[in-house]
C-alpha cells in the first residue's frame, strides 16, 4: 500500500538513529559511515529548506496550470468547472506517482505539494459537480481522499485531515439521522476518539506501523484532543445552544465540568507515569483550554490577579523542579535531552556497533569495534 | 530484525527528560506574571503615580542586569553558556523593561523632546552591549530592531510588508544600506570570530531587509527598473555564491525566491509595456518559470550535497 520502498524506509530510520548517536558522540564517525554504507537509502529527499522552496514553486505551477486549463476550456456551467478540476487533480496524482516511482521522491517538496493539490482539486471538483452535497457525504469523500493520501504516502497533514473529516462525518450523521442525536453526540465522539487512540497507540510501536510512526503519533494526539473537546463544557454548551437556543440549560452540566477539569490532569499524570511525551504535552496544552473554559463562565478573580498568582506559582514550581531534578530522581531529569548523562542509561553504542558489524558483509577487524571496551574512539580512528 | 534492535534504543527503560516542559512552564509563568503586573499598574495608575511605577520598572531592570552580571563568567568572544536556568529570562526581562522604561519616560515626561534619534540610540547601545556581554541572541534581535528604528525604519521586515510602507525613497535607500551593513556585521563576526554564532542573526535580518527594500525600489522606480533589476540580481548572485560556499541551504532558498519575485516582476512589466499582455501568457510564464526554478533548486541541492561529501 505504501508507495515507497520498504527497505529504503527502514534504512532511512536506521541512518537517522545513527546520525543522532553520532551527534551525541556515542559512536565514532567511522562507525557511522559503516552503518551508512551497510544501509543505503534509495530515496530522494532534499534539504528541509529546499523542500519548502519546492513546495512553494510547485503550488505556483499547479495553480497556474489549473487556471490556464480552466481558461482554455472555459465552459458556462459549474459542472463543467468541476469536471475540469477533477481531471486536473487526477493528472496531478499521476504526475505524483511518476515522481515517486521514477525519481524516488520522498518528502521532497514536489510530492508533498502534489499530494495536497491533487486532494484539494479532486475534492473541489466533486463539490462543484454536485452542487448540493450534504455535509455527511462531503466529509466521507474527504475521509476517503485524505485517508488514501495518508496510507499511500504516510503524509502527516493528510492524516490529520482524514481524522478531522471522520469526526465531522460522525458529528453530522449523529445529529441529523439519530433520534436524540444531540444527547448522545458527545459519547459517540468520545467512543470514536477512544477507538482511534487504542488503534494508533500500539500500532505506532508495532513493526507493521513503523513507516507511519509520525502519522500515528499525530493521530494519537488528535484523538486525545477530540476526546477532551467532546467532554468540554464550552463545546457542550455551544452545541446545545446551536440546537436549543443560547439560554437553554445544558443537560448533565456537572459531568462536562468534571471532564473539563479532570481529563487534562489525567493526561498529564498518565504521561508522567508512562513517560509518554505525547500524553504529557497534550495534557499541558489542554490545561490551558480548561482554564480558559472556567474563566469564560466564572470570574473567580480579576484577570490580572489570576495572572499574577498563576505566574508566581508557575515560576516557583518550574524553577523548583528544575533545581530539584538536576540530579535525576525516579527516572526524571531536568537536564537537556542531549546532555551526556541522559544517555548513560541507553546502551546506544553497544547496540549501534553490534548492528553495524552484524550487517556489514566484508570482514572487518573484529577487535576494532569491541576491543576498545568503553570508547571505540581513539583506537578505531587511528587505524583508518 | 534490525528494526527491533533500533526500536529498543528508543523504548528501553530510559531517563525521561523534562527539560523543555519545565522551561516552557517557566516561560509561561514569566509571561503571565509580567502581563498581570502590567494590567494591574495600568488599572491603578491614578493611585500609584507615575514616579512609583517608573521607580519599580527601573528597579526591575537594574535587578535583572545585576543578577546577570553576577552569574555571567568573565567575558570572552566565544559562545558562553550559563548553567543557571533563570539567566536567559533575566537578560530578556532586563532588556524589555529597559525599553519600557525609556518609552514610559518619553511618553509621560517627554524627556527626549523631539530628539527621537537619541531616544532610540541610547537603548540601542545598551542592548548591543547586553547582547555581547551576556551572549544573548534575543537581546541581539532587540538591538538590531532598535538599530533599524534608529536608522529611520518602522521596525521589523514583517511590519514593513504589512504597513505597505513601500513609498518613501529615503526609507528604501536606508533599508538597503542597513541590510548591507548588517550583512557585513555578520560576515565580520564569523571571520573575525567575534561571537561567531551571532552571524546567523545578523545575516538573516540583513538579507530580508535588503531584499525587501530592493524589491520596493524595483516596484517604485518605474523608469529605471532595469538598472535596479541588474543591481539586485548582481547582489543576489554575490550573496548566493557566498551562501553556497558556506553551504547554507536556508539562505540559498531565500535568495532564489527573492530573485524569482524580481524576475517575475520584470517579465510581467515588460509584457505590459510591449502590450503582449494576456492571462494565458502570464499563466504560461508562471508554469514554466516555477518549474524551471524548481529544477534549479534541485540542481543546487545536488551540487551542495556533492560538495558536502567532498568536505567530509
Amino acid at each position: 500500500m505504501i508507495a515507497y520502498n520498504s527497505e529504503s524506509l527502514d534504512n532511512l530510520a536506521i541512518q537517522q538513529d545513527a546520525a543522532e548517536a553520532l551527534k551525541r558522540a556515542v559512536i565514532t564517525p567511522e562507525e557511522y559511515e559503516q552503518i551508512r554504507q551497510a544501509h543505503p537509502v534509495r530515496l530522494y529527499t532534499p534539504n528541509f529548506f529546499v523542500r519548502i522552496g519546492l513546495i512553494v514553486l510547485t503550488v505556483v505551477a499547479v495553480v497556474c496550470g489549473a487556471g490556464l486549463f480552466l481558461l482554455l476550456t472555459m465552459g458556462p456551467s459549474d459542472r463543467g468547472i468541476g469536471t475540469i478540476l477533477i481531471f486536473f487533480g487526477i493528472s496531478c496524482y499521476v504526475v505524483l506517482e511518476l515522481f515517486v516511482h521514477l525519481r524516488r521522491f520522498f518528502r521532497a517538496g514536489v510530492d508533498d505539494a502534489l499530494i495536497w493539490m491533487a486532494g484539494s482539486l479532486i475534492f473541489g471538483g466533486i463539490y462543484f459537480v454536485d452542487g448540493n452535497m450534504s455535509a455527511v457525504t462531503g466529509s466521507w469523500i474527504l475521509v476517503v481522499l485524505a485517508g488514501w493520501g495518508a496510507l499511500r504516502y504516510a503524509d502527516r497533514v493528510m492524516t490529520l485531515v482524514a481524522y478531522g473529516a471522520l469526526i465531522s462525518a460522525v458529528y453530522h450523521m449523529v445529529l441529523d439521522d439519530v433520534a436524540f442525536g444531540s444527547a448522545i453526540l458527545p459519547f459517540v465522539i468520545m467512543a470514536v476518539s477512544v477507538v482511534a487512540y487504542l488503534v494508533a497507540t500500539p500500532l505506532a510501536l508495532a513493526e507493521a506501523g513503523r513507516h507511519y510512526r509520525s502519522c500515528l503519533l499525530l493521530l494519537r494526539m488528535a484523538a486525545l484532543v477530540t476526546f477532551y473537546l467532546s467532554g468540554n463544557f464550552y463545546v457542550a454548551q455551544k452545541i446545545n445552544a446551536s440546537i436549543h437556543g443560547e439560554t437553554a440549560i445544558v443537560p448533565l452540566g456537572w459531568l462536562w465540568w468534571g471532564l473539563t477539569c479532570i481529563v487534562p490532569v489525567f493526561y498529564i499524570l498518565a504521561g508522567l507515569r508512562r513517560k509518554d511525551a505525547i500524553l504529557l504535552w497534550t495534557g499541558m496544552g489542554l490545561v490551558a483550554a480548561a482554564i480558559g473554559t472556567i474563566r469564560y463562565y466564572y470570574h473567580l478573580l480579576p484577570a490580572e490577579w489570576a495572572m499574577i498568582f498563576g505566574g508566581i506559582i508557575l515560576i516557583a514550581g518550574a524553577y523548583g523542579l528544575i533545581r530539584y531534578l538536576r540530579v535525576p530522581k525516579e527516572g526524571f531529569t531536568s537536564a537537556a535531552p542531549d546532555e551526556p548523562h541522559v544517555l548513560e542509561t541507553l546502551h546506544v553504542e553497544s547496540l549501534a556497533v553490534a548492528e553495524a558489524l552484524q550487517s556489514v558483509a566484508q570482514p572487518l577487524d573484529q577487535g576494532k569495534g569491541f576491543g576498545g571496551g568503553s570508547g571505540g574512539g581513539g583506537g578505531a580512528s587511528g587505524t583508518y | 530484525m534490525r528494526i527491533s534492535t533500533f526500536k529498543r534504543l528508543h523504548t528501553e527503560d530510559r531517563l525521561f527528560s523534562l527539560y523543555w516542559e519545565l522551561r516552557l512552564l517557566l516561560y509561561l509563568g514569566v509571561l503571565l506574571l509580567t502581563t498581570g503586573l502590567g494590567i494591574l499598574v495600568y488599572k491603578h495608575i491614578d493611585t500609584i503615580g507615575h514616579q512609583a511605577v517608573l521607580a519599580f520598572i527601573a528597579a526591575v531592570t537594574l535587578a535583572s542586569f545585576f543578577y546577570c552580571v553576577r552569574k555571567i563568567p568573565p567575558f570572552n568572544w566565544d559562545k558562553t553558556t550559563v548553567a543557571d536556568p533563570l539567566f536567559d529570562y533575566a537578560v530578556l526581562l532586563g532588556c524589555l523593561s529597559l525599553l519600557i522604561f525609556i518609552g514610559y519616560i518619553q511618553y509621560e515626561y517627554d524627556v527626549f523632546g523631539d530628539h527621537y534619534g537619541l531616544a532610540t540610540f541610547l537603548p540601542m547601545v545598551v542592548l548591543f552591549c547586553a547582547a555581547y556581554y551576556f551572549d544573548h541572541l534575543g537581546a541581539l534581535s532587540l538591538a538590531i530592531t532598535n538599530l533599524a528604528a534608529w536608522a529611520g525604519i518602522a521596525v521589523t521586515p514583517l511590519q514593513i510588508l504589512r504597513g505597505g510602507n513601500f513609498g518613501d525613497t529615503r526609507l528604501i535607500i536606508i533599508g538597503m544600506l542597513l541590510g548591507c551593513v548588517l550583512l557585513t556585521f555578520g560576515h565580520l563576526s564569523s571571520i573575525r570570530r567575534l561571537k561567531g554564532h551571532f552571524e546567523l542573526t545578523y545575516s538573516n535580518f540583513g538579507l530580508h531587509l535588503f531584499f525587501i527594500a530592493a524589491l520596493a525600489g524595483l516596484f517604485k522606480f518605474d523608469g529605471i527598473y532595469l538598472i535596479w533589476f541588474a543591481v539586485l540580481m548582481g547582489i543576489a548572485w554575490y550573496l548566493g555564491s557566498r551562501a553556497f560556499g558556506r553551504r547554507s541551504f536556508y539562505f540559498i532558498v531565500v535568495i532564489v525566491l527573492y530573485a524569482y519575485i524580481a524576475l517575475s516582476y520584470v517579465v510581467l512589466h515588460s509584457m505590459l509595456t510591449y502590450t503582449v499582455f494576456s492571462f494565458e501568457l502570464v499563466l504560461m510564464y508562471f508554469i514554466l518559470s516555477a518549474t524551471g526554478m524548481a529544477l534549479f533548486l534541485v540542481y543546487l541541492n545536488r551540487q551542495l550535497k556533492r560538495y558536502d561529501r567532498l568536505q567530509q
